[in-house]
């Protein structure tokens, strides 16, 4: 267990405080703040590239806070993955057992399982420069994970990729953190990122914790204005899979069904939870023609003004919607309570977290 | 000359050709000299070649080159490094310290070296009971280089630790490297070629050198100095031809570690 308690760092004029925060054996938590909010200085700190002013930080029930970074078990993987561009795949994930003087052979034999165990062993002779986003991503993991630290620490790990690459490697994660229950601190921007990986979820905002909570509570129960605009208020629905085929998920949300692109099929009547972005859903008064798989003729609820933008609240069987549209879209849609709209969104737009 | 597709100097090619224009006078200036030194000195080249005083003038500058500017990168790695990572007081100072000897005229640097090391002053009277003087000896040859080559050293492997992405010691750190393996193992393979070339351009400054050593030690005679010393006694033509030897023999070992340092 990672414990913090009372932690002070300055920053130049930046100042983080965090007065306690707890992560179990085997936790996934994820820390997600806007840029600026001391992510990242919170994670050098706890890595040992910080020294904190005041505070102190436990592994297991050990304070660490003076010990550095080398001796303290917390394996880092950075927002630019940083392979050594000179080494070899392979040198790159044996590196931290080579330190270790750990023998050729086991070495050898350890490097193999991790690679066959992360799907990267045909990379192993290759150098970091002619790999893709998401083998190098695949490879900084497996770099990580030989050393079988106390805890992994991701700053905004995924940030770099492009979309099929990010969704692959949350993937590979989910199943890494599943199968070999290791704990992990992952930093993120994307609060959709935040509640599909993490078991807990920290809102971080102002150098300060504001929130930590299971990512659904932290969505549907924000404690701040902050927390509730750091967070996007996504959409939550419930459902059950009525069916799978070609990666396509069909839905029965209420009285609505809906598609969603889930890289893994799931069996018929399991329940799932669906997080759809309030800025992913367009609404016109006339069915769309797009390749949008998802278009719900809705009823408009309530229409609110939240400064620069609009949100629309949205009703259809049960289900309920918000939108947010821009001050151009509102004037030229004029939606008003009780009115008819259509509302669209991508099947890849909802991400699906299995309950 | 032709302009790449997609160059922003798409459709300027008469500005291209009066920059050309400009930029041939600064050639012109540097090549012509350059050709009348070959052409002339040439001629003297068998000669020369065949003199023993030049040909020991030209190994020892290469030699002496050599050592101080090994000298100058064993010590000034550890000093780029610290000038990369580590800020501190009077940093700003120690960095146009640095500077400073690419500005002084050289026969400054040869006295103040002289003042520093000679063997009545208390640095020199420390090095005398090891039988080390600096004046009129390869010692005084090598410092006297040391002091004006050090800076190339200092400020390429400077350049080379700059480039580095710090993530990649931090993850190194964490993965459980101390400090010290984390720069053998990390940082100092990734700045390797910004050293070589501080090393390279600091042998060249050193063969270069003529001011600073005459001042602190005319003998042993390096090569610089014997082509002042022909210039004055044997003629314009005579020093061309050792000229043309220096160049042709600095030429060679230059090019040669550059294309191996290119293989690997």
């Amino acid at each position: 267990m990672i414990r913090v308690e009372g932690l002070r760092v300055r920053a130049g004029d930046f100042k983080l405080y965090v007065e306690e925060l707890s992560i179990e054996g085997g936790e996934y938590l994820t820390l997600m703040g806007p840029s600026g909010a001391g992510k990242t200085i919170f994670l050098e700190t706890l890595v040992g590239f910080r020294r904190p002013e005041a505070g102190s930080i436990y592994i297991d029930g050990r304070d660490i806070t003076d010990l550095p970074p080398e001796r303290r078990g917390l394996a880092y993987v950075p927002q630019s993955i940083a392979l050594w561009p000179y080494m070899t795949v392979y040198e790159n994930i044996a590196y931290g057992l080579r330190i270790r003087g750990t023998r050729e052979s086991e070495l050898h034999r350890r490097v193999l399982e991790v690679a066959e165990y992360i799907g990267i062993e045909g990379l192993l002779k290759r150098m970091p420069e002619t790999l893709s986003g998401g083998e190098k991503q695949r490879v900084a993991l497996a770099r990580a994970l030989i050393i079988k630290p106390q805890a992994i620490l991701l700053d905004e790990p995924l940030s770099s990729l492009d979309e099929a690459s990010r969704e692959s490697a949350k993937e590979l994660i989910k199943r890494l953190h599943r199968e070999l229950g290791f704990t992990a601190i992952h930093v993120t921007h994307d609060p959709v990122e935040a509640a599909e990986l993490g078991n807990r979820m920290a809102v971080m905002y102002g150098g300060e914790i504001i929130q930590v909570g299971r990512p659904m509570e932290v969505f549907r129960d924000p404690k701040s204005m902050e927390v509730a605009w750091l967070s996007g208020r996504p959409n939550i629905l419930e459902g059950i899979v009525k069916s799978c085929e070609g990666g396509v998920l069909l839905i029965d949300v209420g009285e609505v069904e809906l598609k969603a692109v889930h890289p893994k099929p799931l069996p018929t009547g399991r329940r799932v939870i669906l997080l759809l972005g309030r800025e992913d859903i367009v609404l016109s008064r006339s069915p769309l023609r797009s390749s949008m798989r998802n278009q719900l003729r809705c009823r408009v609820a309530e229409v609110e003004e939240l400064g620069p933008l609009i949100e629309v609240e949205l009703a259809r069987g049960g289900v309920s919607l918000r939108v947010l549209i821009t001050r151009g879209s509102y004037e030229e849609l004029n939606p008003k309570p009780g009115e008819m709209l259509y509302a669209g969104f991508k099947a890849t737009a909802v991400k699906i977290i299995p309950s | 000359m032709s302009i790449e597709p997609g160059s922003p100097l798409a459709g300027a090619r008469w500005f291209l050709l009066y920059l050309s224009g400009l930029a041939s006078i600064l050639i012109a200036v540097l090549v012509i000299p350059l050709l009348f030194l070959i052409s002339i000195g040439g001629g003297w080249l068998p000669n020369t070649a065949m003199n023993p005083k030049a040909l020991s003038a030209v190994a020892l500058s290469l030699g002496a080159g050599a050592v101080s500017a090994s000298f100058s990168t064993l010590f000034g790695v550890p000093l780029a490094y610290i000038l990369s990572r580590v800020d501190f007081r009077g940093k700003s100072l120690i960095q146009g310290l640095l500077d400073l000897p690419l500005i002084l005229p050289h026969t400054v640097a040869g006295i103040a070296v002289l003042l520093a090391f000679n063997s009545r002053a208390p640095l020199g009277q420390l090095f005398s009971p090891l039988g080390i003087r600096v004046e009129d000896s390869l010692y005084g040859v090598v410092l006297a280089m040391v002091f004006v080559s050090s800076p190339f050293a200092v400020n390429f492997a400077k350049r080379g630790f700059d480039s580095i992405d710090l993530e990649l010691e931090k993850v190194a750190r964490s993965l459980g490297a101390s400090a010290q393996r984390v720069f053998l193992t990390i940082s100092l393979p990734l700045a390797w070629r910004s050293i070589l070339t501080g090393w390279l351009m600091s042998i060249a400054r050193a063969i270069s050198e003529v001011g600073a050593i005459m001042v602190v030690a005319y003998h042993p005679t390096v090569a610089g100095v014997l082509v002042y010393e022909w210039f004055l006694t044997r003629g314009l033509k005579a020093a061309a031809g050792l000229s043309v030897l220096l160049l042709i023999a600095s030429l060679i070992i230059l090019t040669g570690l550059r294309a191996m340092e290119e293989r690997r």
